[in-house]
């Protein structure tokens, strides 16, 4: 069943008001406010089309059942997107948004202690790099995935997103043209593949077998059934000289090895529908590919068959140990490059005549700096909240002259550097040159597009999709009608339809204005940076706006760990895992903000540990 | 055989008929730049059978343009045989005979959700869209889909299907951008794997035709049966993820039991793959892409194509026209601004141009009884009317080839389901039950020639 004690220590980082209202009352005002605000709009009425609107009355009966429609309410009140202020009563003053929302937590946390559902991920292939780096530990070699293998798509902003990991004829047939290229190519004194060549050098059977169970363990991450090395080891056989090579391609083209999770669950005597702890490979299989983005090492695979990771405590030492290791900069070049956007970089296309200096060299350079700032904090277990300012920054030749920085010495073409900011705009993500670029059109900066940014990846407060007919403003900085395009966006929130979200989104994208469209400095007056945020503070420029981001430290903590959350399990979270997450936030708090205390919180979440008895 | 690697050298004579003047030029242009591309490679892959004794087959096509077309350049002025060419519509003005314009066509389904996705990827099915983020996509077999799986099979490519930009990686306005990035749906939740890359589509043929592929029909048989072991231990809701492995090693095996079955005077394809990592700008990888679906048709590879000139919401620079500065989807959103108007204008007319092409190389290759052409229906248009207001009605298509009589603007006298053209060419392929999605016919006046 649910862990109850997960239960427990979520409720207890609830906050004061939550517990001094008690349970029942909480609930009651949640329902009283949702009657009487919001159910003109949301009671499942039918729009003219025969389309059924958002239905918060079912909803609120039945949370299990639409908690992902629960989930994205509770941003949209938190942030303040709904209710808009014509609604009945003005819409939540700010008492009544704190009360709805603790209402909302309290609803779902006790429903959770009813069977709850503890959430599925679809099953997983493993994405392009994924492969990639379990072959270089499988054979020991770098094989070129992407010469073969189509570009995998991504959903919910990440390429981990098992629904939108398709197999295909095309991917397939081009996965069965990989596989001979890894044979052919693989290194004979690979660990992995020297003890099946061994293996197959004896003439017993039972020594065959032996490796070829070996081999099977390392490539699915859990022990072979007998079935599976019977028929490999006939196929080994059959080939003669070559039966390690064949048992290898038959090994990789199994689903064993493409899909993950993918272990036989042995009838756990759980009763269907609830949720069990998952056994030592499992676990051991979702951290490395979390974490290492790769399948689990031997080392750690022989400790799981030595029944190890089935405490709290030894899961917690695993994550630490992959942390540590080298192979954790997969988090930087797979996550953080899908959380900041700079995956993006090779796909968007500034004019050129407008911005000469994105040539692909300083493209490389945007994408690399992404990845050694957030491998710098992982490393080092620095504070998380580098990500909102930091006092240095990476360059190398081509981004210290985009920087405009001077004086610096030893620094070459391509090799990245870890040194004092020199200007204070810069330091942290929101400033990186390649994070202003993919939120910029090909002909100018878009202040809403960098807002909108700011929103999603750092506040976790996704916008809701603008209206039909919304209107757009000019393709370039050319003036319609004698406006600026600041004025035209002032005109655009005069709106009621629009003010909702852009009073959020564009202030943050007219702070950032300082940059063009590549990310370089450009002269503005400071009246063009001096902007009015959402809640009332005024700010001029970047450095205020980071100032302003940091006051709440917290919501970027949960931006970040729902992203991770995203990229670890495959789903994003509900509001039952953000309830859970908050353990993890509070942690990483208490800890100086380091960056793993955060991490490590979002690998031993329910969704990691545990997994749903079959039905 | 003809020996195609000689064929682009400048000593020998230019390939046979299937090299229009236009395609000529460009690789003439690629010479130039000392590089060869021998392109009909593809027969390879045909079997001889089939070259010396069928009747042309028929073949689908449809090229979807992403952000719509400027309605008021596009209405050709009058209907019937009478109509005269807008000027977005000029470029097909050598091919009349061979074009029906379709007028005031709706796809229903997608009239709500929002601007782009629903009406890039429901353009080819009528299907309602799913509104997800990524679990659960959901659309519908599109019409090119459900033809190849009706008639494919005797083919070495069950369809070939193109498109130019990748998949971003992110969720716009609720909607996965898988969306987006596919017209071609296998079945109602699994898109046709697309090829964007010339140098793999290139690549993947020529080893396919290369006799020294071993067929590892063992290995392919072990592991569909682990895939159905593993199928029967996932919960229902992961066991459309396994089928989609099970079709894809069963198409693989189909694939190396039709390439065995080959004759035998089959010379493996001959062309240096790098030559197409050479089309680096737009224009000449649209131009590449199109010239593949041309000479796949020629060599019956696959009698099944689909290609997007750019996903939904494209923001290709399309500067390189004359007259034109910025991307496709803001200037898509013209406000009706005389200057972007022109420039909108002038990028769906480009769009137009490359369908004319297509249908030259197609009229330039001759059959038994005609053309490819002749035997082809070739669908062009897009999933909204006017990108300004993302307008679902209306839609601008242009049905090509001669499987309909052409030489005219149908104009329906009041919304139509764009579906019903797909029952339109289902019925004319006999393509299972009509109709098609949410048809309530075949298209009025669209005439099936026999």
């Amino acid at each position: 069943m649910w862990p109850l004690h997960l239960l427990v220590s979520s409720l207890a980082v609830m906050t004061a008001q939550e517990n001094a209202l008690g349970a029942d009352d909480a609930i009651t005002d949640l329902v009283d406010l949702t009657e009487l605000v919001c159910m003109d709009c949301h009671r499942g009425i039918h729009d003219a089309e025969g389309a059924a609107s958002v239905d918060l009355d079912a909803a609120l009966q039945d949370p299990g059942e639409h908690l992902e429609l629960l989930t994205t309410a509770f941003a949209q009140v938190r942030q303040g997107f709904m209710p808009p202020s014509d609604a009945p009563g003005g819409g939540f003053d700010d008492e009544e948004r704190d009360e709805w929302l603790a209402g909302l937590t309290t609803l779902v946390a006790r429903k959770k202690q009813d069977a709850f559902n503890p959430g599925r991920a679809t099953v997983r292939r493993m994405s392009r790099r994924q492969i990639e780096r379990s072959l270089r530990r499988l054979i020991g070699i770098d094989v070129p995935t992407a010469r073969f293998l189509p570009r995998d798509a991504s959903g919910y902003g990440y390429d981990t997103t098992g629904d939108t990991l398709f197999v295909t004829p095309l991917s397939f047939e081009s996965w069965f043209e990989c596989v001979d290229f890894a044979v052919e190519h693989m290194k004979p004194d690979a660990p992995a593949v020297a003890e099946l060549t061994r293996g197959f050098a004896r003439s017993e059977n039972g020594l065959r077998s032996e490796a070829v169970a070996r081999f099977l363990e390392l490539a699915f991450s859990r022990p072979a059934l007998p079935e599976e090395v019977e028929e490999r080891v006939a196929i080994g056989v059959a080939a003669g000289e070559n039966g390690a090579r064949e048992v290898i391609r038959a090994t990789l083209l199994s689903p064993g090895f493409l899909y993950r999770d993918a272990a036989p669950a042995e009838d756990s005597g759980d009763p269907p529908g609830g949720a069990y702890t998952v056994d030592g490979h499992t676990f051991a299989l979702r951290a490395s590919m979390f974490l290492h983005g790769a399948r689990p090492t031997r080392e750690v695979l022989r400790r799981a068959g030595d029944g190890a990771f089935a405490t709290d405590e030894s899961r917690r030492r695993l994550v630490d140990e992959l942390l540590e290791g080298p192979d954790s900069i997969s988090l930087a070049e797979d996550f953080a490059t899908q959380w900041l956007g700079t995956a993006e970089l090779n796909d968007v296309t500034p004019d050129v005549r407008r911005f000469r200096a994105f040539r692909r060299p300083l493209r490389e350079s945007m994408l690399a700096e992404s990845i050694a700032f957030f491998e710098d904090l992982v490393r080092h277990n620095r504070s998380a909240l580098l990500c909102i300012d930091s006092d240095h920054v990476f360059v190398d030749r081509h981004l210290a002259e985009h920087y405009g920085m001077e004086g610096l010495k030893g620094i070459k073409r391509g090799r990245l550097r870890r040194v004092e900011r020199q200007d204070p705009m810069r330091g942290g993500v929101l400033t990186m040159a390649g994070v202003l670029t993919v939120t910029s059109n090909p002909l100018r900066t878009s202040p809403v597009k960098r807002g909108q940014w700011v929103l999603e990846r750092l506040l976790h407060a996704p916008a809701p999709p603008a209206p039909p007919n919304a209107g757009t403003l000019p393709e370039d900085d050319t003036s319609a009608a004698g406006l600026t395009l600041r004025e035209q966006l002032e005109q655009h929130r005069a709106s009621p339809a629009c003010a909702s979200c852009h009073d959020q989104m564009d202030p943050f994208g007219l702070a950032l204005e300082v940059f063009d469209g590549i990310g370089k400095r450009r002269d503005v007056d400071a009246g063009t940076l001096k902007t009015t945020l959402a809640d009332g503070t005024v700010i001029t420029g970047p450095a205020e706006l980071k100032t302003a981001l940091l006051a709440s430290p917290e919501r970027f903590l949960e931006a970040l760990a729902s992203n991770l959350f995203t990229y670890a399990t495959g789903r994003p979270p509900t509001l039952v895992d953000l309830i859970e997450l908050r353990e993890a936030i509070a942690a990483c708090r208490d800890d100086g903000f380091a960056i793993r205390t955060l991490i490590r919180g979002v690998a031993l979440t329910a969704a990691m540990t545990h997994t749903r008895a079959r039905l | 055989m003809q020996n195609h690697a000689d064929s682009s050298s400048p000593a020998s004579p230019p390939a046979p008929a299937v090299h229009s003047g236009l395609a000529l030029d460009r690789r003439a242009v690629l010479r130039g730049a000392g590089i060869s591309l021998a392109l009909p490679w593809l027969s390879a892959m045909a079997p001889a059978s089939a070259r010396r004794l069928a009747p042309a087959p028929k073949r689908f096509a449809a090229l979807f343009c992403p952000n719509g077309m400027l309605p008021a350049a596009w209405r050709p002025a009058g209907t019937g045989r009478g109509f005269a060419f807008s000027p977005t519509l000029e470029p097909l003005r050598p091919h009349r005979e061979r074009i029906a314009i379709l007028g005031n066509l709706r796809n229903f389904e997608s009239r709500r959700g929002e601007g782009h996705y629903v009406k890039t990827t429901a353009w080819l099915s009528g299907a309602p869209v799913k509104r997800t983020g990524g679990r659960d996509l959901a659309v519908g077999t599109s019409i090119d889909q459900h033809l190849s799986a009706r008639l494919g099979g005797s083919t070495p490519l069950e369809s070939l299907v193109l498109g130019i930009e990748p998949v971003r990686n992110r969720v716009d306005m609720g909607y996965s951008t898988v969306y987006g990035a596919n017209v071609s749906w296998r079945t109602a939740t699994v898109p046709a794997a697309r090829e964007i890359s010339p140098r793999r589509a290139l690549e993947r043929l020529a080893r396919w035709s290369e006799p020294a592929a071993q067929p590892r029909t063992r290995l392919l048989d072990l592991v569909h049966r682990e895939g159905k072991a593993l199928r029967s231990r996932l919960g229902a809701s992961d066991r459309h993820k396994i089928d989609e492995y099970l079709h894809s090693v069963g198409a693989l095996e189909d694939r190396i039991a039709a390439m065995e079955a080959r004759e035998l005077d089959m010379a493996a394809a001959n062309f240096d793959p790098d030559s197409a990592a050479q089309a680096k700008s737009y224009a000449d990888r649209v131009d590449l892409m199109l010239d593949l679906v041309a000479e796949a048709f020629r060599t019956d590879s696959t009698r099944f194509a689909t290609f997007m000139f750019g996903n939904a919401v494209s923001s290709q620079n399309f500067s390189f026209l004359d007259g034109v500065e910025g991307g496709h989807h803001p200037l898509s959103h013209h406000e009706n601004k005389p200057e972007k108007l022109e420039q909108y204008a002038r990028i769906n007319r480009w769009h137009v141009e490359q369908f004319a092409r297509l249908l030259s190389r197609l009229e330039a290759i001759d059959e038994r009884d005609g053309t490819a052409l002749d035997s082809s229906a070739i669908l062009f248009g897009s999933g909204l009317a006017d990108g300004n207001r993302h307008d679902p009605k209306d839609l601008p298509i242009v049905l090509a080839g001669g499987l309909f009589h052409g030489g005219v603007h149908l104009r329906q006298g009041s919304l139509t389901p764009l579906c019903n053209v797909y029952t339109s060419i289902q019925g004319a392929m006999g393509a299972g039950p009509l109709p098609f999605g949410d048809a309530n016919g075949p298209l009025d006046g669209l005439l099936p020639r026999t």
